[in-house]
């Protein structure tokens, strides 16, 4: 895939997320003009780019949806709710219509049978005088005329001097087709000499032709330029195109130049005010007001700002009366005044276009492919331990070059940190993704849930979004599904009967918690125990407290649901939500009340790839330990280790603690030294004592996988290289403290 | 000079004409518990000396832990622990073969020569002292028969990846 490509794909789902937060949005809100000008600049964009690469099918499609917006926009057309669904059924088309360009696959009859389907019904909310229009418009318009007097107004954008064109050789062709009989330069645009951009054209012309062409023939002068100039054609004869050519200019000073050169009389040029609009303009003057209701809206934001401005036009005019005299000899205050004006206008214009594009741009970004960040990660970390590497050869921290190196790794330390902090994403996105799924499932089942989010800015590792997506998803079908009644059912228990799904993220010493709840039945525990034992996962005389019954859902096969539905109850799925939140070296936990809800509590580490950790030995194998797992450290006297002799709990001033000795559990033999330490670890809420040998300090470091030989370990999450080139390895804390539970 | 040139040029096209050109494989003969062994070259990444290991608990015997290579970290496998021959005793001549991110611990290095085809043979079932199923073929070399190892089956990570039963 091109780069060019991969962009364009890219963008795609930007812009198809956009579009369906906005209908969402649309759904439970209602529409409002910033939701439709959202998907219509969504469906344009996605159009736009489609069509420089040639994707036929995206732009057809587009094309028809943009111009229902559109319509939409100018109030032509109102949204009904119909009329939503059927969006999210085209934005799903488009998102199939893009996926196919990834898998580089033509489409099938079916999907074409349904894009043509949603295109009809597109169509049939389009008001008919568009279709029609657009009828006329494609009319050529080809009447020939003999040695014909052409008006030709001409403006150049700014930036034509750019294409390579001049001015000069428009002139020449003008010569060289016909007879140029009247010339005005239009100079009232030239702004003062500080302001003056050499390489803009700020000049234009009003030309007379007289020529024996057609109107299309002397367009065709132009075919090379006509994107980086406004034209208006027409014949000199025509005193009402006059008229309209000053209303659509906005110049206040047309008219005057137009009668000083005598293009026209006074009397024939009415008021631009009266003019009545042509049939063709009536849907751009609409348009234009509308533009002016948002302008409006938006101006009394921006008086503040407008104030400041308009000092410094004061400036900027008082230069300009002056530059202006000089080069004109006679010019009205009066006009200057009205000039001044409309250039307000004019910024306050593109300040609404600013605005109103989405607030996500405000921010200035850069995209950047998150394998290029985990590359430099790698090799900070490299950077970081050959800079340990020379700090241990130096053997000297006192020396200059010690001081130099030590100084070089609080630089390095703000250099990772950095980096990691561009991994970090808010879950907001990923969490507002759900909320069609969640609507959705629950319209499907006849449920109603509303689905509430917060802590949205809470941020995450991207891979850690990324991975934990599905998990998350795959639970809040279950919620929808297994925990929320039915409407009726509700009702029958005395609660409201839309049910509450919430799904909140937050950050709790070092690590991030992610909880699914909602309240609705809550987990039948009768029913999990005795299906756990039906299918042999269980004994029959057992001791199992509820979360450890609870747990149980997270085994494979086990499903409670009496009837397997589409969306969930096959009993697969929870095991495997488990084993992902686990690879993220997360853990997760349920809780529930039958007759009120249950509470899902996910929680993950704050990021993957670097961890501060506390370095410590266990036989001849150092390990890491996760400083955000760490309570505290307690050193024990031979004395003590003796008491300890074979007890699983130590009392820690007053405290009683699980103890897990990991030389035991990791086969080692013998302790290296006479002393041996606990260290205190905890996650979420549980807390174990770990035996160790020997203490060794703090250490930052990279996790890097094992290796699939390893796969199969478990309490050891990964390894770290270490400032001599030496391995450790780093614990899974979560892990450790599940094996010393289940003994 | 001129004719120099043209040998080296030569040279360097036969070089490349040892890999490509067919019925001719290069393999690693090396020495494991006195006998010699062979692996495709192809199966081969690098061979470095042997170096510190780091220990990982709970494994079987044979898989000896991890080990450094310039920031990767390999799995360290001992070739002769796998094949039952006893654990490597460590001398200067201790090598690491590294292949798809295992290290294999060898005695010695031999030599990477290529092997003719027409050189290869069918597995033979006696005079061999490891199990058959990690015996990719035979090849004869200096007139005696060399057993080429079956690389997928010396790491079968199924088996590989075991945890040691515990005591």
């Amino acid at each position: 895939m091109t780069e060019e490509l991969e962009i364009f794909l890219e963008d795609c789902d930007d812009q198809l997320q956009m579009m369906e937060d906005a209908l969402v949005d649309m759904q439970s809100n209602g529409a409002s003009e910033s939701t439709i000008g959202t998907i219509f600049r969504a469906v344009h964009t996605i159009k736009g780019s489609a069509g420089m690469f040639g994707f036929d099918d995206i732009v057809t499609f587009a094309h028809t949806g943009e111009n229902l917006f559109d319509s939409i926009r100018q109030g032509d057309v109102g949204v009904c709710e119909e009329m939503i669904s059927l969006f999210l059924l085209c934005k799903d088309h488009m998102e199939v219509l893009i996926n196919l360009l990834t898998e580089d696959k033509e489409l099938s009859a079916a999907q074409k049978e349904v894009g043509h389907n949603l295109i009809q019904r597109l169509e049939g909310y389009l008001p008919r005088a568009q279709i029609k229009e657009e009828n006329i418009e494609d009319i050529p318009s080809t009447i020939v005329i003999e040695a014909a007097k052409w008006h030709i107004s001409i403006r150049f954008h700014k930036d034509f001097f750019t294409t390579g064109m001049s001015i000069n050789s428009v002139f020449k062709f003008f010569n060289k087709v016909g007879k140029v009989l009247k010339i005005q330069p239009i100079i009232y645009n030239i702004p003062s000499i500080e302001d003056i951009n050499p390489l803009h054209p700020y000049i234009g012309f009003e030309v007379c032709l007289l020529a024996d062409l057609s109107k299309s023939e002397v367009e065709d002068i132009f075919e090379f330029i006509q994107e980086d100039v406004d034209l208006y054609i027409f014949l000199c004869d025509d005193s009402d195109e006059y008229n309209t050519l000053v209303s659509i200019r906005k110049e206040p000073e047309l008219k005057n130049e137009l009668i000083n050169a005598k293009f026209i009389d006074e009397d024939t040029l009415i008021e631009p005010e009266l003019i009545i609009p042509t049939v063709e303009e009536k849907e751009e003057i609409v348009l234009n007001q509308k533009e002016e209701e948002i302008v409006l809206n938006q101006k009394e934001e921006e008086i503040v700002l407008n104030q400041k401005e308009e000092e410094e036009e004061e400036i900027v005019l008082n230069q300009k009366e002056e530059e202006e005299e000089i080069v004109l000899n006679q010019k009205e205050e009066e006009e200057e005044i009205v000039l001044n004006q409309k250039e307000e206008e004019e910024i306050v214009l593109n300040k609404k276009e600013e605005s109103s594009e989405p607030k996500k741009k405000a921010v200035s970004s850069l995209r950047v492919d998150s394998s290029k960040i985990d590359i430099l990660i790698n090799y900070m970390s490299e950077i970081s331990i050959t800079n340990s590497r020379i700090l241990t050869l130096i053997d000297d921290e006192g020396s200059e070059i010690g001081e130099t190196v030590i100084h070089m790794k609080q630089l390095l330390e703000f250099v990772s940190d950095g980096i990691m902090d561009m991994r970090m994403v808010k879950v907001g996105d990923s969490f507002n993704k759900f909320r069609r799924i969640v609507s959705d499932t629950a319209k499907k089942i006849g449920k109603d849930v509303d689905f509430v989010i917060s802590g949205e800015d809470t941020e995450l590792d991207k891979t850690v979004v990324e991975r934990i997506s599905d998990p998350l998803l795959h639970m809040l079908r279950n919620s929808i599904d297994h925990g929320v009644e039915l409407p009726e059912d509700r009702v029958a228990c005395g609660k409201p009967a839309q049910g509450r799904v919430d799904l909140r993220a937050y950050q709790d010493s070092g690590t991030i918690v992610i909880e699914i709840e909602d309240n609705g039945k809550g987990l039948d525990r009768d029913r999990i125990l005795a299906k756990a034992i039906e299918n042999g996962s269980v004994k029959k005389n057992n001791n199992l407290s509820d979360s450890e019954i609870y747990k149980l859902i997270f085994s494979a096969g086990l499903s409670t649901a009496e009837t397997v539905s589409a969306i969930s109850g096959r009993g697969v799925g929870m095991d495997v939500v488990k084993r992902n939140i686990e690879d993220l070296r997360g853990s997760v936990e349920i809780e529930s009340t039958i007759g009120q809800g249950s509470k899902i509590t996910i929680r993950l580490p704050l990021t993957l790839a670097v961890i501060d950790g506390f370095l410590l030995q266990v036989g001849d194998t150092k390990y890491i330990i996760p400083l955000e797992n760490i309570k505290e450290c307690i050193e024990l006297t031979t004395i003590e280790q003796e008491s300890l002799n074979g007890n699983e709990f130590i009392n820690v001033r007053g405290e009683v603690l699980p103890l897990l000795d990991i030389r035991l559990l990791l086969g080692e033999n013998k302790s290296i030294t006479e002393r041996q330490n606990i260290v205190i670890v905890y996650f979420g809420k549980k807390i174990v004592g770990l035996l160790v040998d020997e203490l060794l300090g703090e250490h930052q470091t990279v996790i890097k996988s094992l290796g699939i030989v390893f796969d199969q370990l478990s309490g050891i999450s990964g390894a770290s290289v270490l400032g001599s080139g030496e391995i450790a390895l780093i614990f899974d804390v979560a892990r450790l403290i599940e094996l010393r539970n289940e003994g | 000079m001129e004719l120099d040139l043209d040998t080296e040029m030569n040279l360097d096209d036969m070089d490349d004409d040892l890999l490509v050109i067919g019925d001719s494989q290069q393999y690693l003969f090396f020495i494991l518990a006195g006998d010699i062994y062979a692996i495709d070259v192809n199966n081969i990444s690098e061979m470095i000396e042997y170096q510190a290991i780091t220990k990982v608990p709970l494994m079987l015997p044979y898989i000896k832990g991890v080990t450094n290579v310039r920031g990767k970290i390999i799995t360290v496998l001992d070739l002769r622990e796998r094949f039952g021959l006893g654990e490597t005793k460590l001398n200067y001549k201790t090598s690491l073969v590294i292949t798809n991110n295992i290290a294999l611990i060898i005695d010695e290095v031999h030599e990477v020569t290529s092997v003719e085809e027409s050189n290869l043979k069918e597995s033979i079932n006696f005079g061999v002292k490891i199990e058959r199923r990690f015996v990719k073929n035979m090849a004869s070399y200096n007139n005696t028969h060399i057993v080429i190892l079956d690389c997928d089956e010396v790491l079968n990570i199924k088996e590989i990846s075991q945890k040691r039963a515990s005591k």
